[in-house]
Order: C-alpha cells, then structure tokens, then sequence
C-alpha cells in the first residue's frame, strides 16, 4: 500500500514537470467568454468559440503576446441569464481575465454586461447583435461590438420584402426574448418609412411545441410575405407549420437562424428562406481568403460541410486577432486595451472585412455589411428573386 | 368553421403531449405522492433513446418506443432508488424536491455528453410531411396520432387501475401505504412498479413529439413545467384530471396566442395555474384531500 502511495506520487510529480515544459512556459494572458454553447441557439455558440479557439492556436504558434500565451477560458451560459452573470463575474473577478467576451445570445449577454461593466473591463461583442446591447452613439466606453446590429438588418431585410419581393402587405412573427423584441424595435422604423404596417404580429416562447396559432394568424392576414426574429429550432418549426397549413409565401429571417439548426431540423420547409448576414454566403463567394478560412474550419471541426456557415467563426477569429495586435502594443492591462482599441488603426481581418473603432464609435461595422442569402439544397448562397 | 377547427386541432395535439407528461407525473404521485421534478429529463431521455433506435440504427417504430421506454423505466426506477427512497426513510421532509431536481440536471448532462447539445431532426414516423384535409382543416397524420396515443394510455392506464388485481393494490397503497401493507400487498413493489410506467410513459411522450419539437437535450425543461402545470390544473392523483389538464392547458395556450395580445401571451399559463388553485385549490378533477 505504502509503495503504491510512493508511486502516485512520483507519478504525479513527474506529470507536474512535464506540463510545465512546453514552448511557451510563461504566464498566460488570460480571455474570458462565456457563450450559448448548449440550448437555444449552441450552433451559433460553438461556432464563435471554435473562431477563438482557431485564432488563439494561430496566436501561440507564432510566439504569442511578446512570449507569453494567449489563453480562453470560456463557460457554457445555457442561453441562461443567471448562469450568464454568474460565470462573467467568475472570469472578471477571479481569472481576471484582460477582456472579456460576453454571451453569444442577446438576453444572457444584456445581463451579465449590466453586471460586469462597471467594472471596466474591455468587453467584446462578436456575436450578439441586438442594438440594445452596445446602441449605436450610446454605447458604453468598455464595450465593443464586432458584429452587425438588428437595426442594420431591419433595413435590409424591410427592403428586400418591399422593394424586391414586392409584398405590400408583410407579417411579424418573433420570440419574446430580447432579441426578438429588440428585432421587431428595429424592423418598424424601415418598414413604416417604406409604407408598409405589419398585417399581423405574433410571439412565442423559445422552446413553444405549438405554432399553430401564429402561423394561422399571419395566414388569416393575407400577409404575402413572413418576416421571422427568432433562433434556428424555433424559425424551423414555424417553417414546417407553415408548410403544413400550405401557407405559401416567402419567409424571411433575422441573422440568427444561418445556424445550421435551421436547415437541418426544417428540411424541406426551410428551402427558399431569406436571411440578413453579417458577410455574403461562403458557398457563393469566390475570394480566395473566405474559400480557405473555410476549408480549414471544415478540417478542424469536421462539421458537416453543406451545414457549416463561417460567418460568426470569422467574426471571432478577427477579434481575438485585433485584441492580440491591441495586446501586444498596450501590454496586458484592462484600461490601456480599452484605449488602445478605441484608438487602433481600422483592422482587416482574415477573409478580408474591414472593422474600425473610434471616439464614440464602438460599432466595428457599417450596416452595408448585411448581406442577404438564401437557403437553397440545404446550403447557404446569394439570394434568387423569383 | 374550418379555421376554429385548425385551432382545436392544434391544441389537442399540444395538449396530449402535455397529458402525457401530466400523466407520467399523476403515475409517481398517486402512489408516493412524491412529484418527481426530473420527469422532464425523461421525457427527453425517451426522445434521444428514441432518436437512436429509429433514426440511428433504423429499428421499426414501435420497436424503438418499447426499447426506450424500457430504458427509461429502468432509470425511472433509478430516480426511486437513488434520489426519494434514501431521502423518504429518514425523515418527512421536502428534501425531495431537490434530489429529484438534481437527479434530472445529472441526466441533462449526461445525455449531452453522448447525444451532444443541439436539436437532433427526428422524421415524422405516423404519415409524412403531407397534411391531411379534415373538414378543411390542414392536420398532419402524427399529430392525430399524438392524440390517439395519448388517449389510448390514458384509456389503458385506467383500465388497468380498475380492473387488475394490481390496480387494486395500487390504489390500495396510494389511499394508506401502512394498511396496505398489513393486508399483505407488497407496497415497495408496487411504488416501483409506479416509476416503471412513468418511465415508460415519459419516453413515449418523448417520441412522440420529437418529430414535431425535434429530439432536443433542452426540451425536459418546458415540457416538464407544462406537464407539471396541467397536472396540478387537472388534480393531483386524477388520471382523467391529468390529461383533461393537458388538453385544456394545449387549448388555452393555441386560442390565447390568438386573442391575447402578444406582450401577455406568456403570463397565461400561469395566471390559469394560479386561478384554479385559488378557485378549486385539489385541480379541476381532483378530490379535496
């Protein structure tokens, strides 16, 4: 028995000496993020971790900040607010992390920033895109957003059903959760500027089983075309009840649902949705930059190549890239990153987008960065008007 | 007329899920009364079981649901061993609630450690994607066959209570456990026995929705409140009050989102639960205790 003790600890010992030999020995500079990595709207959250996590391998290899490691460390927020706050206050407070990046869904990211920035950390925004989480001209001085907003997509998605769908008469339907809500803030304004009021408005809850009632109410309506603000599971259901009530018209969606659920769990009734993204389709854009970023998405996460869509893995990639230029300039202090950020020349990032920060401006993006795209076979390309 | 009946339709067929699942809860309680809060994991325990019998390894429909459902009942029985009886022989408290709970978070994870996190796409098993016209309303084959499941369970169940010498000893042992067990029934057997049917209960109503709600890690915990909700609304220890309270609660929530305006639609559950405990606090078919 006393031997066996002997030799666990000698084993352990060893396992200690060992990890500690590896090329980068030094202290690592710690990030923190916590995400919708399961639940409602995982697709998307996994999809930004692994962008971290592809920048933060390319980031080491090639020496790290000034030799020290890059290190995430994430936490799953089950699209929970509570687990959301509780877990930023953990990385803030007791990993110290040196930026933060807050959840990838809009209701657990609006808590936990209500708790966390106060405390003047950096916080990125690279997936959330709701307004109300960094409003544009009022955002708060530690916050930076690296996506689109919903508003920019309002704009997009209400002249893509007026002007090129020519529908007049136009049906909401969206989930209760803030980035429903806030979706459906930032769709009137462009619809009313365009004449359109919407003919009919329901809502639901995430994880609602019946969708009977609304899609009946937007077919009562004679609305011409569906414009959705919800998460892929969701929108997914009400494209097969809608198929079911042979209510065909064309839908249209929020940014949300290009996570793969969508396609996957609508099948068929998901075929011919329009959606506002952040960047054009990957399958239908010919850069060199985007056809290689994805190849080697698809490689290291052997995701299913037809449901794979790059958009928010890019989006992350990016930041944490311009977050290790910030890093390595300023050092590995909290204020000196948030002013070097603001103050960071315009940033181009991997496939070629271009992001700027400054003065008042904590918006990276300009809304001509929507693009519309369309399903079609089970994948994700430019639009085509009928 | 037809679009009333669309509506009606609709709501049924939620509110059988949502039957079921009161029924599954109705099954532990009447017996131990004990309200097991996993029984939403189990319901989605039956839907990801399912998911690999049919979907995965291709086994005919009724095939995967008696395997899951036999899975699910072991685990069920699992819940009785692991989270109530310890907890029930050593004092007469609550602590209960919180072992039950915990038991289905441990479930949660677990199963997204082997299924993963996301939605799995389950195909519709009764009918396809093709609608059927019934009196111009637009239905799909599974969702009257949600309906006639549902009703069928309840219908078997009931039979069983009335008219099996086992039914007997159930409601012997749910009306005095002490007594029932003086007069020589085997009571831990016919608690475990309880469990086993929730169990089976729970994962057939877990297959059966999977088609419509996809087969997701996540959706224990809606059904789980939706089911605990139309239990409590129809009365606790009532079969036939279970699945009324289903129904009523599929109904109220398909006409609501059609009437109500959008910003309370989600307060309606609730503001139904709390009327019916303040007006008839034992459940609309329930019995005052």
């Amino acid at each position: 028995m006393r031997g066996l003790k002997l030799g666990l600890a000698l084993l352990l010992a060893l396992g200690l000496s060992l990890s500690g030999g590896s090329a980068l020995a030094a202290d690592p500079i710690k990030i923190g993020m916590t995400g919708a990595l399961s639940g409602p709207g995982s697709d998307l959250g996994l999809d930004a971790l692994h962008g971290m996590e592809m920048a933060v391998k390319d980031i080491n290899e090639a020496g790290g900040i000034n030799g020290r490691p890059l290190k995430i460390i994430s936490r799953d927020d089950q699209y929970d607010p509570s687990k959301a706050v509780t877990f930023a206050k953990e990385l803030i407070h007791k990993e110290k992390v040196v930026a933060f990046f807050p959840s990838t869904a809009t209701t657990p990211n609006l808590a936990s920033e209500q708790v966390t920035l106060p405390g003047k950390v950096p916080h990125i925004i690279a997936g959330t895109t709701s307004d109300i989480v960094c409003p544009v001209g009022k955002c708060d001085p530690y916050a930076f957003r690296m996506a689109i907003l919903n508003s920019w997509q309002g704009v997009a998605l209400a002249d893509f059903a007026v002007n090129k769908l020519k529908a007049k008469k136009i049906a909401l339907l969206y989930d209760n959760t803030e980035y429903g809500r806030d979706g459906r803030e930032m769709l009137m304004p462009p619809l009313q500027k365009l004449g359109v009021k919407p003919v009919y408005e329901g809502t639901f809850s995430l994880g609602d089983v019946s969708f009977t009632a609304q899609v009946k109410g937007a077919k009562d309506s004679g609305a011409e075309v569906m414009i959705t603000w919800s998460l892929g599971a969701e929108v997914a259901r009400i494209a097969m009840e809608k198929k079911k009530q042979q209510y065909d018209v064309p839908m249209l969606g929020s940014e949300a649902i290009t996570m793969a659920n969508f396609r996957s769990l609508g099948g068929a009734a998901a075929e011919g949705t329009y959606i506002a993204d952040r960047m054009r389709a990957a399958y239908s854009n010919p850069d060199p930059n985007v056809k290689k970023f994805m190849e080697r998405y698809l490689k290291e996460y052997k995701t299913d190549p037809k449901m794979a869509v790059p958009s928010w893995t890019i989006t992350y990639y990016d930041a944490v890239v311009w977050l290790a230029q910030v890093l390595k300039k300023v050092g590995p202090d909290r204020a000196k990153v948030r002013d070097g950020l603001e103050n960071s020349a315009p940033f181009i990032g991997v496939t070629g987008i271009k992001y700027a920060y400054g003065p008042g401006k904590h918006n990276a993006r300009e809304p001509e960065a929507v693009a519309m795209v369309m399903v079609k076979d089970g994948k994700l390309v430019d639009p085509v008007i009928p | 007329m037809s679009g009333l009946l669309q509506l009606i339709l609709g709501g049924l067929s939620v509110g059988s899920i949502y039957g079921l699942v009161a029924l599954s809860y109705n099954v532990i309680f009447k017996t131990t009364t004990v309200i097991n809060f996993s029984q939403g994991e189990l319901v989605t325990l039956g839907a990801l079981c399912g998911f690999t019998f049919y979907v995965t390894w291709g086994l005919p429909i009724f095939v995967a649901m008696a395997l899951a459902a036999g899975v699910v009942a072991c685990l069920a029985l699992m819940v009785e061993r692991l989270a109530i009886r310890p907890i029930k022989d050593v004092s007469n408290n609550f602590v209960w609630i919180m072992s039950t709970f915990g038991f289905g978070v441990a479930v949660k994870h677990t199963a997204m450690l082997i299924w993963g996190r996301s939605p799995l796409p389950f195909a519709k098993f009764i009918g396809g994607d093709e609608p059927l016209s019934l009196l111009g309303a637009l239905v799909l084959p599974q969702e009257l066959g949600i309906i006639t499941i549902a009703l069928l369970c309840t219908g078997l169940l009931e039979l069983y209570y009335r008219k099996t010498i086992f039914g007997t000893a159930v409601r012997a042992t749910a009306l005095d456990r002490e007594t029932a067990g003086l007069m020589g029934i085997n009571t831990k057997h016919v608690i475990y026995f309880s469990f086993g049917i929730s169990g089976a209960l729970a994962a057939i109503c877990g297959i059966l929705v999977s088609p419509i709600t996809f087969a997701d890690p996540t959706m224990g915990i809606v059904l789980g409140v939706k089911g605990f909700v139309a239990v409590v609304v129809g009365g606790l220890g009532s079969s036939l009050g279970a699945v009324m309270g289903g129904l009523c609660l599929g109904l109220i929530e398909v006409f609501s989102a059609t009437i109500i305006p959008p910003i309370w639609q989600e307060a309606v559950t609730f503001v139904v639960l709390i009327l019916v405990m303040l007006i008839k606090p034992s459940g609309l078919f329930g019995r005052a205790r």
